[in-house]
């Protein structure tokens, strides 16, 4: 079982390689100034973070930033007029709210910067700097039950951050050997998200909805290791069945059709026609399988993240 | 669905003030960001200008105030079947 479910290193570097082009402005409504800002490009990898970008934007509108003690922790990114998350990683991001039909259209991923009205309603200030050893000791503590791994090795963990966002693959492995490498008989459970582009958790209460703003939810079902492998579909039709259903089909032998020999067959079916399952910018069936895709396209943080994205025209 | 509730062990690290009732029952719905508006106000005379919570989930990681406690809960649940919280100030407890 250990061999049939070994990770594909090459895949697993080339999903740590992909990149998206970047395109942020600077909001400046509330500064008076006579003169067109510059725009900012830039190619990231699709596993980094945007809050890495700060330091760079900073400098790069220093003319305008410079001298006004805003601090590192004031400032925030939004798209389309929504805050952007701080703790998911920028292809998830493009992924969940402007990838559409796989097509390329919508590129570069343009964000904007923000210095003033931080979003408390939706973004915890001073976070930022957390975010990744935070969820890398989430993960190991679903995959080993403890974090001290992480824990002891904080540096570590800094220069993984900084391998990712320099697209450093082999220096991230040489960080990552000691905390994220274990036997698969050391493992409990694969760690998974699932990131849809609605206010929705099945487990959500009203009273939650009004409270916590955001256009992106997570779900976190982690998978038992020792579990029978099943396909992605069933997974989402379990975790979230408002969107996800499985469904019975009888197949008739038409060989056999005087014997009335019927097969029935599970088919899992989406609630709503258009609904999209991605992950790290490809396009994934249903039926293929869970620990395939955590094994090979699992996040820098050990996260498997799986976007859905529910049609904008749908009506629920 | 909505009204499973699940319990929480408010433990306080380091100079955190300690909360009276550290056990509460929570609904599974409710968001760590409710969690965190509560102990903040339970606190909220023992804490000092400008001091800030932060909550950690079984000694370990912060977890993200979207986060629901029910998928906390399936997961980090301990053998009284509770989830550990650490509250401490400023800094996390445990990096």
């Amino acid at each position: 079982m250990e061999e049939d479910i070994a990770p594909n290193y090459e895949i697993r570097r080339k999903n740590f390689q992909g990149t998206l082009p970047v395109q942020i402005r600077l909001d400046y409504s509330e500064i008076y100034i006579d003169k067109e800002l510059p725009t900012y490009y830039i190619m990231q990898p699709r596993m980094s973070y945007f809050f890495l970008l700060i330091p760079q934007l900073i400098e790069f509108y220093s003319e305008l930033l410079e001298g006004k003690g805003i601090s590192n922790d004031e400032y925030w990114f939004s798209c389309r007029g929504e805050p952007l998350r701080f703790d998911l990683p920028i292809g998830v991001l493009y992924d969940t709210f402007i990838r559409e039909n796989s097509s390329h259209d919508n590129l570069p991923f343009k964000i904007c910067l923000h210095y003033h009205k931080f979003p408390t309603y939706s973004l915890q200030k001073g976070m930022s700097k957390y975010i990744f050893q935070q969820s890398l000791k989430e993960s190991s503590m679903m995959r080993v039950g403890k974090a001290t791994a992480v824990q002891d090795r904080l540096e570590h963990v800094r220069s993984m951050l900084n391998s990712i966002k320099e697209g450093k693959y082999d220096d991230f492995w040489r960080y990552n050997e000691e905390i994220g490498e274990h036997s698969l008989s050391q493992l409990k459970y694969f760690p998974v998200r699932i990131v849809i582009n609605r206010h929705y958790h099945p487990y959500m209460l009203k009273e939650e909805k009004d409270s916590i703003k955001g256009n992106a939810f997570v779900i976190q079902r982690p998978v038992k290791v020792d579990a029978t492998d099943i396909c992605i579909g069933e997974y989402l039709a379990k975790t979230l069945s408002k969107y996800f259903f499985i469904q019975t089909e009888v197949i008739v032998d038409e060989d056999n059709i005087e014997e009335e020999k019927q097969n029935e067959v599970e088919v899992v079916e989406r609630s709503i026609k258009g609904t999209e399952v991605i992950v790290n910018g490809l396009d994934i069936d249903l039926d293929t399988s869970l620990t395939w895709l955590i094994m090979n396209l699992s996040a820098q943080d050990n996260f498997l993240y799986i976007t859905v994205r529910v049609p904008s025209e749908s009506i629920e | 669905m909505d009204d499973e509730k699940c319990v929480i062990h408010l433990k306080s690290v380091g100079s955190a003030p300690i909360m009276k009732k550290d056990k509460v029952s929570l609904s599974k719905g409710k968001s760590i960001a409710a969690l965190y508006k509560f102990v903040n106000k339970k606190l909220k005379s023992e804490l000092e200008e400008g001091q800030k919570v932060l909550l950690q989930v079984s000694e370990s990681f912060i977890p993200s105030q979207q986060t629901l406690l029910a998928d906390l809960y399936d997961t980090f649940k301990n053998e009284s079947n509770a989830i550990v919280i650490s509250i401490s100030i400023d800094e996390p407890g445990w990096g």
